[in-house]
């Protein structure tokens, strides 16, 4: 675009202010994106509660969101068995599938094992071994980075049960970044994308900004020049996507 | 737990399962749970025996929770070592999962989950995986397309299965699974050499005709209705070609007031013809139905038409279509669609709208602006690059963009004034009503749906469902998104980042959605670039503009490039679970983009000499040579070709990839310093000649097509090549069963003679034996292929071809659906282009194609002929019969074989051999013209060699000379000569004459003393549109006046009087009019000769 169109196309403050509360946004579509959150970061019962009161025609049954809450749960909890039994339940082939998921989740469990270990009694080790020996070492040799994991795991059990390494593989960030992988990839099997439609529309809006922002400091206006004002979406720093 | 507890506890699960007892459930819940993920503990459990109680429960099962469980288990067996997918073969696991297709019996759930290990199996056993240890795989997966297409029971259950009407999950993905299972069935291609593993598999012409005939296909178009549907209700702007700007509110009413009104259909729609589909459900995808819909239509006139006759689909769309043409501004409501506030928001990815509607609506202010007439290049600016949509905040600002602004800037030039394509049909046919929606949804969407609207939309370019303007709006939309996505794409999921990622992390990280995304793009992509630009010089270039040839050659490299997987760990450790297969896909993978490739590079460099220099610029020619080579062989390539040497298909790449490299170098050898040069200096003769004795078939014709350039008299390659006994190779060929092998083989013996030592020249000829040629030169086919013309004629009386529409299921029997040969059952038939090609019948049967009334009309069905991918220039005519084919390149031989000076010994034996009046005789036949009654305007259709004859010029139904009296027709109606032959054999004739008239002085009498009768006839040829064959007349009484000759007054005398007889005279005084001024020329001196020794210098014809 040349800059004599891109100073024509750039609305003033005033203008942008006005345009922005003339858009109507549909109260369908804004129920839809609510409803599009609450299904894919799992929330089953506010999803159907939601669907009632806002007499959303939806007959779909969103199967699986309990469940999927529930593996989240578990994987956050430290239950990595149960996680699995679950994770094979809802969706059968993702461990076979994909391995990278299926080693993070046995690191997690033999990191919970070596914690077990430490704390007992004796300090015996040799069923966290075993357990390694069998399903983590097999899958190393593939990939470096497996195989550097299960070093690093494998010397927890070197250390006391209050080291400041155990207590860091012990974060719950490390299991927090599992159940979302296991979540993403489960929601990306069932043909939904893992994020949610809001996410999307956010960092668009985001995105659009800094452009914009960009165009008002390469163009001159004449006048005043007034910044475009901030873009305040009312939510938690974490949330937004930051570029 | 040791080694020892796990066994005892597998045992111990195994006699449980083995006793089939009421409450196996849990048991088999337990046997998952160790089961999934694990390799070894899947090789313990296989090796002590679990497969087959758990297919017996799959299979028999009272409980059908059990049922499911073992299905999954079965499931993850298929994702371990090959070799428990043979045990699972073994076991007659692929039988009992089509037993347990039946919507009304089987439970939602399992059916689903059979579909999907179906599914899953096609998928792992790609022919393209070869090593040793899977050589089950081509086994399995042929016994699903065997099964499927075998008997009516299954493609029955697939068809309820499509038709099922529901909001519900399990039965949503039932029809997405079924989907994929017609596409990957109907695509599977058996290269395990010559049907050896399973030698009855179905063609698949066969199986698309199967599914046309069962209403697959009609099911599918109503299931793609229903996103028609869809998208109208939630985007009607789409459909009104503006963008109304809704009240929020009256939209929620309409929609609720829609969604109580919709009927809700029970069981499934009976006529899914005429009724209009409900709308498809959100959680439905459309890919997998236009992928399938795709692989039964593709390149198919009769399959493309018969999915657009539903009545319901032209009430659907029926007033946009007009409205996306470049020269009407009427484009906001389409320019809306892209923008991601609105449909972007509903797509599912983050795939960016291209905004390529918007920039029509600029091409269309530029053109008001300056007129079409303004070429001024200045005047167009670069529009805008459409802003992706941030993929986690990162903005793109590479220089992909640049270039893709200076494509789209040359674009822009390119469409004003906009191209000029003769090509098309013009006028009443106004072109598929999907096209529109297509193109719509070709912009939003995921980018599997993208690309396979792209395809479609191809596909009708290709078999002519379009306006004449569609192929330039679609150059405008399509093009650049594909250049683009192949480029790894500005934000395409997946994009290129990824792209580059090492082999290993990729495959120990799992074969993920987006990893899959991007797959599918690089290996689909080029495919339809190919075949988008394949006709079309200009999509060439402009695609060539937006670096799609870099771009292409990189994917080749890459996908070329051996890479050491995980394989090369201790080979004593079993790879993890889902290793193995990963590490398969991904080399497969690596394989399929490397062949859409190179067949994407082949297309680009099919007609300009510029552009295949460009290839060779980019450096792949050492890869794509070693690509034809044994795996693993790296040294330099042996300069001269060895004969003895026989490969099996393990040692070479996969057949597809050889296929599309020999289509690669056969468009890089058109060109004569390509040739000399750059395949010179690659030793192309050597790995070409192994590849002429590949044990698969399709392979040995992608190789003998590339001989036909090799062997040219201009080529180095000719005499190394004929040494090494490339003429015995192509003399075996040229006797084989299948048409294509037999016109490739004769065409490049064709070459091979050409200019060729008269001791070459004598083998072939006597290797091809005289009789042969005789029979196949008169008949295009030999004794055997009639029988088969028979068998097939009984087939298609046989098999239910007559069963009508919607026919009662409960009655037809399970019988096993019945295949002959069906070699001939993709002929079709093409017509004039002025005509709707809908309306065509195409078909035809074989026993149609033998009688001389019906014009030779042949279709190489492309998806089944070598040169898919690239098409010979010759073959860019009207396609024709196989048989004219053969006898045009029969014909072409006989004028090599005598060309050039001092080849009467040769001719004499060929004349000694056939007898002079047979040979004269069958050119006669090749010749003879019909004359034809004008037909009404309505009915009549030209054929490609008609001439029509000036009135003043009627004809004589006897073959005499033109002038001849004639009688009983109106002065002013005109009639027209035909010839059954094309003008190409025609051409052919006439120089094989010209060669023998050049000849001694006895063969000169001999022709004008034996072949008056041919000779007559060959003064028709004055009226020929082709002005080489006009030529040919003139060569013709040059040669037979043999004015070189100097002591031959006497029989030069009398043969010149002859020709005069013959008609000579006046045919050359016609000729002086000619529109070519060389041969009006040489005829003037021929003219001049011919009065001169004839002895009388102003007479015309006595």
């Amino acid at each position: 675009m040349t800059s004599s169109t891109a100073r024509k196309s750039l609305p003033a403050s005033v203008d942008w202010e006005k345009k922005i509360d003339d858009v109507a946004p549909s109260k369908l579509d804004l129920n839809n994106m609510v409803m599009n959150y609450l299904i894919t970061e799992g929330y089953e019962e506010a999803a159907i509660k939601f669907a009632q009161e806002a007499n959303l025609a939806t007959s779909v049954k969103y199967n699986g969101i309990g469940e999927r809450r529930k593996i989240r749960n578990a994987i956050q909890a430290g239950d990595i068995k149960s996680a699995i039994k679950m994770i094979n339940g809802l969706n059968p082939q993702l461990l076979d599938t994909n391995p990278g998921i299926h080693f993070s989740l046995l690191r997690l469990q033999l990191i919970e094992l070596i914690k077990e270990c430490n704390a007992s009694a004796g300090g015996d080790v040799t069923p966290a071994i075993d357990f390694a020996t069998k399903h983590l070492a097999p899958r190393a040799p593939a990939n470096k980075g497996f195989l550097n994991a299960l070093e690093e795991t494998m010397l927890l059990i070197m250390h006391q049960p209050n080291s400041p390494q155990l207590s860091a593989m012990n974060d719950p960030s490390v299991r927090q970044e599992i159940a979302k992988m296991v979540n993403d990839a489960l929601l990306e099997a069932d043909n939904m994308t893992s994020e949610a439609d809001i996410r999307k529309l956010i960092r668009t809006r985001a995105f659009v900004g800094e452009e914009l922002v960009k165009i008002q400091a390469n163009v001159k206006i004449n006048g005043p020049k007034t910044p475009f004002p901030p873009f305040d979406l009312g939510i938690d720093e974490d949330e937004q996507m930051s570029s | 737990m040791s080694a020892n507890d796990d066994k005892v506890r597998a045992l111990a699960f195994i006699e449980q399962l083995s006793a089939t007892a009421p409450d196996a459930r849990q048991t088999l819940e337990d046997v998952k749970n160790e089961l999934i993920g694990h390799e070894l503990q899947k090789r313990l459990y296989v090796e002590l025996g679990l497969i087959p109680p758990l297919v017996n429960i799959f299979e028999n099962h009272g409980d059908i929770s059990a049922r499911r469980e073992a299905s999954v288990i079965i499931g993850s067996m298929v994702y371990g070592d090959p070799q428990f997918l043979t045990t699972l073969t073994e076991a007659g696991i692929i039988t009992k999962l089509f037993n347990s297709l039946n919507p009304h019996t089987t439970d939602p759930e399992l059916l689903l989950q059979s579909l999907r290990l179906l599914n899953q199996i096609l998928d792992i056993c790609t022919p393209y995986i070869r090593t040793s240890s899977c050589s089950q795989g081509p086994i399995a997966s042929s016994k699903i397309v065997q099964t499927l297409y075998r008997k009516r029971r299954n493609i029955r259950n697939i068809l309820d299965i499509l038709r099922q009407e529901t909001d519900n999950r399990t039965i949503i993905h039932q029809i997405t699974e079924a989907a994929k299972l017609i596409t990957q069935t109907v695509e599977f291609a058996d290269f395990g050499g010559d049907g050896a593993h399973c030698p009855k598999l179905p063609t698949e012409a066969a199986r698309r005709r199967v599914l046309v005939e069962h209403g697959v296909l009609d099911a599918l178009v109503y299931r793609m209705g229903g996103f028609i549907v869809k998208d109208k209700r939630d985007h009607p702007e789409l459909f009104t070609g503006k963008f109304v700007s809704e009240d929020s509110k009256a939209r929620e009413e309409r929609l609720r007031e829609e969604s109580d009104n919709s009927v809700k259909l029970d069981g499934y729609a009976e006529d899914m013809l005429h009724n209009t589909p409900p709308p498809a459900s959100p959680l439905a995808s459309l890919s997998p139905i236009l992928e399938a819909l795709l692989a039964i239509t593709r390149d198919s006139i009769e399959n493309t038409r018969r999915m657009h006759q539903a009545t319901w689909l032209s009430e659907l769309a029926p007033d946009y279509p007009r409205r996306l043409t470049p020269g009407e501004p009427k484009l906001k409501g389409i320019k809306k669609s892209g923008s991601s506030t609105n449909l972007g928001l509903n797509s599912s990815t983050a795939f960016p709208p291209l905004a390529a509607a918007a920039r029509i609506a600029q091409l269309t202010a530029l053109r008001n602006r300056h007129g079409p007439a303004s070429a001024d290049s200045s005047a167009f600016q670069t529009p805008q690059a459409h802003t992706p949509i941030p993929r986690d905040g990162q903005t793109n600002e590479d220089e992909g963009e640049a270039r893709l602004a200076d494509f789209e800037n040359d674009y822009l030039r390119a469409l004003v004034p906009p191209f000029k394509r003769g090509s098309h049909p013009a006028g009443k046919y106004s072109g598929s009503v999907l096209v529109p929606w297509l193109i719509a949804r070709s912009t939003v969407g995921d980018c599997f749906s993208r690309l396979a609207a792209i395809g479609m939309l191809t596909n009708f370019v290709r078999v002519g469902s379009t306006t004449k303007k569609t192929p330039t709006i679609l150059g405008l939309l399509v093009l650049p998104t594909l250049v683009r996505l192949l480029d790894g794409g500005v934000g395409f999921e997946g994009g290129p980042a990824s792209a580059s990622k090492d082999g290993v992390e990729v495959v120990s990280n799992g074969i993920n959605r987006r990893t899959r995304t991007e797959w599918h793009i690089l290996e689909t992509a080029p495919k339809i670039l190919a075949a988008l630009v394949m006709d079309d010089q200009d999509l060439q270039k402009l695609a060539i503009d937006g670096h799609a040839m870099q771009t292409l050659a990189k994917l080749v490299e890459r996908g070329l490039k051996q890479e050491t997987l995980s394989h090369s760990a201790d080979p004593n450790v079993p790879l993890a679970a889902g290793l193995v297969t990963a590490t398969l896909l991904y080399n497969d993978h690596k394989l399929k983009m490397a062949e859409a490739a190179m067949r994407g590079l082949a297309a680009l460099a099919a007609f300009a000499d510029e552009n295949r220099k460009r290839v060779v610029e980019t450096g792949i020619l050492p890869s794509v040579v070693t690509a034809m080579r044994p795996i693993g062989e790296t040294g330099p390539v042996e300069k001269t070709p060895n004969r003895t040497i026989r490969r099996t298909v393990e040692e070479m790449y996969p057949p597809q990839v050889l296929i599309a490299a020999c289509g690669l170098i056969r468009s890089l050898s058109r060109s004569i310093s390509i040739l000399r040069t750059d395949l010179m200096d690659q030793n192309i003769g050597t790995p070409l000649f192994e590849l002429l004795t590949h044990p698969n078939i399709d392979v040995r014709i992608a190789a003998t097509t590339v001989v036909c350039n090799l062997v040219l008299d201009f080529s180095p390659l000719k005499g190394p090549l004929t040494e090494a006994g490339v003429v015995d190779i192509l003399c075996e060929h040229v006797t084989s069963s299948n048409p294509f092998m037999r016109v490739n083989a004769m065409w490049a013996l064709k070459h091979v003679v050409y200019f060729a030592e008269m001791d070459v020249r004598m083998k072939c000829y006597r290797s091809l034996s005289p009789q042969w040629l005789y029979q196949l030169a008169r008949d295009g086919t030999v004794a055997e292929e009639t029988q088969r013309h028979k068998s097939q004629k009984d087939f298609e009386g046989d098999v239910g071809m007559g069963e009508p529409e919607g026919q009662d299921y409960e009655d037809a029997s399970d019988d096993d659906i019945d295949y002959t040969d069906d070699t001939y059952e993709s002929l079709e038939m093409e017509e004039d282009e002025d005509d709707d090609p809908f309306q065509l019948k195409t078909d035809i049967s074989p026993d149609d194609l033998r009688s001389k009334n019906v014009p030779y009309m042949f279709d190489f069905p492309s998806n089944t002929a070598p040169n898919a991918g690239v098409k010979n220039s010759s073959y860019t005519k009207p396609s024709k019969g196989e048989r004219e084919y053969i006898q045009q390149q029969i014909m072409g031989f006989f004028r090599n074989l005598f060309s050039g000076e001092h080849m009467e010994a040769l001719v004499e034996t060929v004349l000694n051999d056939f007898g002079t009046r047979h040979f004269v005789n069958l050119l006669k036949e090749k010749i003879a013209p019909r004359v034809e009654r004008p037909r009404s305007e309505g009915l009549g259709y030209t054929r490609p060699s008609g001439v029509t004859l000036p009135a003043r010029d009627p004809v004589t139904s006897n073959a005499g000379a033109p002038g001849s009296s004639f009688n009983g027709t109106p002065e002013d109606e005109r009639w027209r000569i035909c010839f059954d032959s094309s003008p190409e054999t025609i051409d052919q004739v006439v120089y094989t004459v010209v060669h023998i008239a050049a000849q001694s002085k006895k063969l000169k009498d001999l022709l004008v003393h034996e072949a008056g009768d041919l000779l007559k006839l060959l003064t028709w040829m004055i009226y020929s549109p082709v002005g080489s064959i006009r030529r040919g007349v003139v060569w013709v009484a040059f040669n037979m006046i043999g004015v070189e000759e100097v002591n031959d007054d006497i029989t030069r005398k009398e043969r010149c009087q002859k020709m005069v007889d013959y008609g000579y005279v006046r045919a050359l005084e016609h000729l002086l009019q000619d529109a070519d001024q060389d041969i009006r020329e040489r005829t003037r001196l021929a003219l001049f000769e011919l009065r001169k020794h004839a002895g009388f210098s102003s007479h015309g014809d006595h």
